[in-house]
């Protein structure tokens, strides 16, 4: 049996792909036996649970197929199987079962369309609770490259380029496997539209997972990269937050609300228990974000300000509208408000906004100052989230300006985050 | 897709797709190879030394013929999973039953011989006397199935069969003119001196050792053997195919040398040919010896195998080469039997082995037709073949191809009783 | 005696026990089937008479 209790250490879990375990030492009694030859698979829709592994062995000995619960422990060089008798397991029940490595590995991947997207170069399997799950199809470059042997051009090629992680699509985008599929039959098809890949929607990921046991759930966060997966945090209900943020490591944990606002992290916090929200707060690397986190926390102050942002858009007045929109899309990359165009001052004071749509229509050769809405509101610093709140249902902006008395900007606060976080103040 | 993955695609489509033959591979390119045994290599060098390249074409004709027949045993082994003579006792009742295996059981001896007498003939020609031939043949037959295992076998008798590949450098040696070789490949010709009654001889001779009857028992039951399923048989078609591509290409190049070297002299057996060609090319005399013990081998251990297992299926021994001799000891007493009894005969000073050979030919003509027809009407069977029962195409070709064999073996069985018919 | 003729009654016992158990041909018995076999049974009396023929003819 594979005892999680005794290698919870090794808990929460490890990830492997296909093509790495595949070939490697299969031990029974502490004598190799074979190979791992490939993996049997029950698809499960949102990803598929191993149930056993197949074994090769030299000389023409039969394969042997062993169930999963007999794997003692599992790792990328060798496999160590509790099993009396090997030859009980010789089987070539094919019947209904799929092959992961067999039936999957190198199929081509359509899109809903049934357009040819790529081949699958790779399966990513993750080893949590003591189950082995596939949660991911890898269909980018680095893994041809690294199917290919030349996995250190697939490494040079991302240290230029960032992050790679977008090649891996996760199983909950892939339609159940056709019945008929076999070793040379069946296509992986994918829920989604080519165009749909690279913007998957976290909502939509966070209501699947939603629904998904705990383990399974964790393997698939685990395949997201760091920005999906802080947006699809967010979006989780939050029993399933702190499910989620319990089985992290406390780093990743911390990554991730790095990347939320004030506002959400907060609200995310305040889900676990506090030791263990002071333990990531204390690792969040912004430290400025991390005082404000705090602050909400400790609920000493409602102000406004905590939940403030400053990833705003601002030009300096005498931009002409031509060059404001040439701009627009390179200033907005990682800001999280884009709607209002803030104009200030050498001095950062704030004299007016230009919403984005407006800067749209109006004629290129004017400047900013000449279109933008001079009579701005705004919250002071000492304002409280109560009185924001009162701002935006009378206004319905989506984002306002705090500003000290000076008129300089200090930050913006966002509707979606005082929205979330109503129940706060409500009462 | 882009072209890179549209490449790797293909790349790994077609070597998993290799991988996987590589694994199902076997029986097919060993019962085709086995079929140029020590009687085959005679009668190619003969073919070769009377009439040069003129046969080539005829050589040629044989491989799909060859491949058309061996593949139907292909599929009923992977259907039925079931050996041959199992299978004919159990469709066709007990009388032809007891006729195939009886029948079986006599030409795999008498052809068993033919096997150590190449054998022994060859090692003479290295000055090894012929009791040490068959001794150490004894020997290595028997450690072939020590390890218990159809897998060591197959791969031994593989092994075996490149040595029948042999030939095929031998005829780079020699230099022969391609442009004949080329257009006596294409062309369907009658050498000069017209139809003659030597030339019907050797052309059934040479059907006689493409097809033999215990080729589709041997495959039959090797496939059962081995553990082929329905969705192997593409690997197995190809087994067969490669496999009868081989035994022309082999045959085609053994009478090439012949035809350069031993051009219009009278040629008995291929041990005598080796002498022969001995005083003219050192090397080519020496392949031709070592291919005739090669290709002696083989024939010896998959006929007496073919024998052991139609036996095993019939009287409900175990039967396989997976087990071990403990466990089936009757299958591997029989295995030895065969071996032995065939040795034995060879030793005995003065048999009248040219005879038994004669012999061998006039037996063969009465099974060989029984077989192919049971084996026509096997395959049409759609209670037990499924969706693999023979399509119209397979059952034209075949069904032409059995007529015109059972028409000719039978003119060549009567000729070989009475001399004088023709 | 018994001793000699023992294995060989079983031997007998087993080749009667085979030849029952296949008695009946499991074959669909369809015309063409019918015919094929016939002939066959036809062709190999016919050829082992004239074997058997040629052997008197030789030992004559």
């Amino acid at each position: 049996m594979y005892n999680s209790s005794s290698d919870s250490s090794m808990a929460p879990e490890k990830t492997f792909n296909l093509s790495e375990i595949v070939r490697a030492h299969v031990i029974v009694n502490g004598e190799q036996i074979g190979r791992i030859e490939d993996l049997l698979i029950v698809d499960k829709d949102k990803f598929a649970e191993v149930t056993h592994i197949v074994v090769s062995r030299p000389f023409g000995r039969p394969q042997v197929v062993v169930p999963w619960e007999k794997v003692k422990s599992f790792d990328k060089k060798e496999v160590v199987l509790d099993v009396g008798h090997v030859e009980d397991f010789v089987s070539s029940a094919r019947a209904s079962a799929v092959f992961l490595k067999d039936f999957v590995l190198d199929k081509k991947v359509l899109d809903s369309k049934d357009r040819e997207l790529a081949v699958v170069y790779d399966v990513g399997l993750t080893l949590t609770n003591g189950k082995l799950i596939a949660v991911s199809v890898d269909i980018g470059k680095s893994g041809l490259l690294r199917r290919m042997k030349l996995g250190w051009l697939a490494k040079l090629s991302t240290k230029q380029g960032g992050e790679e992680n977008g090649d891996r699509v996760s199983w909950v985008y892939i339609e159940p496997l056709p019945e008929d599929i076999g070793s040379f039959k069946g296509d992986v098809k994918l829920k989604v539209i080519k165009e749909q890949l690279s913007e998957l929607h976290p909502v939509d990921l966070a209501d699947v997972l939603e629904e998904m046991s705990e383990e399974d759930r964790m393997a698939i966060f685990r395949e997201l990269d760091t920005e999906s997966a802080s947006d699809t945090l967010e979006e989780l209900d939050p029993k399933a937050q702190r499910d989620l943020i319990a089985s992290l490591d406390k780093e990743r944990a911390a990554q991730l609300i790095n990347e939320m606002t004030p506002g959400q992290a907060a609200d995310l916090l305040s889900v676990l228990p506090s030791w263990e929200a002071k333990v990531i707060i204390d690792l969040i690397e912004d430290k400025e974000k991390s005082a404000k986190i705090a602050d909400i926390l400790e609920k000493q102050d409602e102000k406004a300000i905590d939940f403030s942002i400053t990833g705003y858009l601002s030009f300096p007045p005498d931009m002409t509208v031509e060059k404001a929109r040439e701009q627009f899309a390179e200033a907005a990359k990682k800001k999280a408000a884009i709607t209002y165009i803030y104009v200030i001052d050498r001095d950062t004071r704030l004299l007016g906004i230009v919403d984005s749509k407006s800067l749209l229509l109006s004629e290129g050769k004017s400047q900013l100052k000449d279109i933008m809405t001079e009579n701005v509101v705004t919250l002071n610093p000492s304002a409280t989230l109560k009185k924001a709140s009162e701002l935006f249902a009378r206004y319905l902006f989506r984002a306002l300006p705090v500003t000290a008395t000076d008129g300089k900007i200090i930050g913006i606060l966002l509707y979606r985050d005082v929205v979330a976080l109503r129940h706060r103040y409500v009462e | 897709m882009n072209v890179l993955a549209k490449i790797f695609y293909q790349l790994r489509k077609y070597s998993k797709a290799f991988r996987m033959f590589a694994l199902v591979a076997g029986p097919g390119i060993i019962v085709m190879v086995a079929d140029n045994d020590a009687g085959g290599i005679t009668t190619y060098t003969t073919t070769g030394a009377q009439y040069g390249n003129h046969l080539l074409w005829f050589l040629i004709l044989l491989g799909p013929v060859a491949y058309l027949v061996q593949e139907m045993t292909v599929r009923l082994g992977a259907v039925t999973k079931r050996g041959h003579a199992e299978a004919i006792f159990d469709s066709f009742g007990s009388f032809w039953g007891w006729f195939s295996l009886l029948d079986l059981v006599l030409t795999d001896w008498l052809t068993m011989i033919t096997e150590f007498i190449g054998m022994t003939a060859a090692m003479s020609i290295f000055g090894i006397p012929a009791w040490i031939t068959v001794l150490a043949c004894w020997m290595l037959m028997g450690s072939m199935i020590l390890t218990g295992s159809y897998w060591t076998w197959e791969k031994i008798a593989l092994v075996i069969c490149i040595g029948n590949l042999i030939y095929i450098p031998a005829a780079f040696v020699v230099h022969p003119s391609v442009p004949d070789i080329i257009r006596n490949s294409v062309i369907p010709n009658l050498p000069p001196g017209g139809f003659t009654n030597d030339l019907f001889f050797l052309l059934m001779a040479n059907i006689g050792t493409t097809i033999a009857p215990w080729m589709l028992f041997f495959q039959q039951s090797s496939v059962v053997d081995k553990g082929l399923q329905e969705k192997d048989i593409k690997f197995g078609q190809w087994d067969t195919a490669i496999g009868s591509l081989l035994t022309v290409v082999v045959a085609m190049f053994l009478i090439i040398v012949c035809g350069k070297l031993l051009l219009g002299q009278p040629i008995e057996s291929a041990a005598q040919a080796a002498t022969m060609i001995m005083p003219k090319s050192n090397y080519v005399g020496t392949i031709i010896a070592i291919g005739l013990f090669d290709a002696g081998f083989l024939g010896a251990i998959c006929i007496s195998l073919a024998s052991s297992w139609a036996f095993g299926e019939i009287f409900g021994w175990a039967h396989s080469l997976n087990h071990k001799i403990k466990e089936a000891p009757w299958f591997y007493a029989y295995y030895f039997f065969d071996l032995l009894l065939a040795g034995t005969v060879v030793l005995i000073p003065n048999a009248p082995l040219v005879l038994i050979t004669l012999f061998v030919q006039v037996i063969a003509t009465t099974l060989l037709p029984p077989a192919l027809v049971f084996l026509i009407l096997l395959l049409n069977n759609k209670k037990t073949m499924g969706d693999l029962v023979n399509t119209q195409l397979q059952n034209f070709l075949n069904i032409s191809i059995v007529v015109v064999i059972i028409v000719l073996s039978t003119m060549y069985g009567l000729t070989t009783l009475f001399p004088n018919l023709l | 005696m018994n001793r000699i003729i023992g294995p060989f009654k079983g031997f007998w016992r087993t080749i009667k026990f085979i030849h029952n158990k296949y008695r009946k041909p499991k074959i669909e018995m369809t015309p063409f089937v019918k015919i094929c076999l016939l002939a066959l049974r036809l062709y190999v009396f016919v050829l082992i008479g004239l074997m058997v023929l040629k052997f008197i003819v030789t030992v004559k």
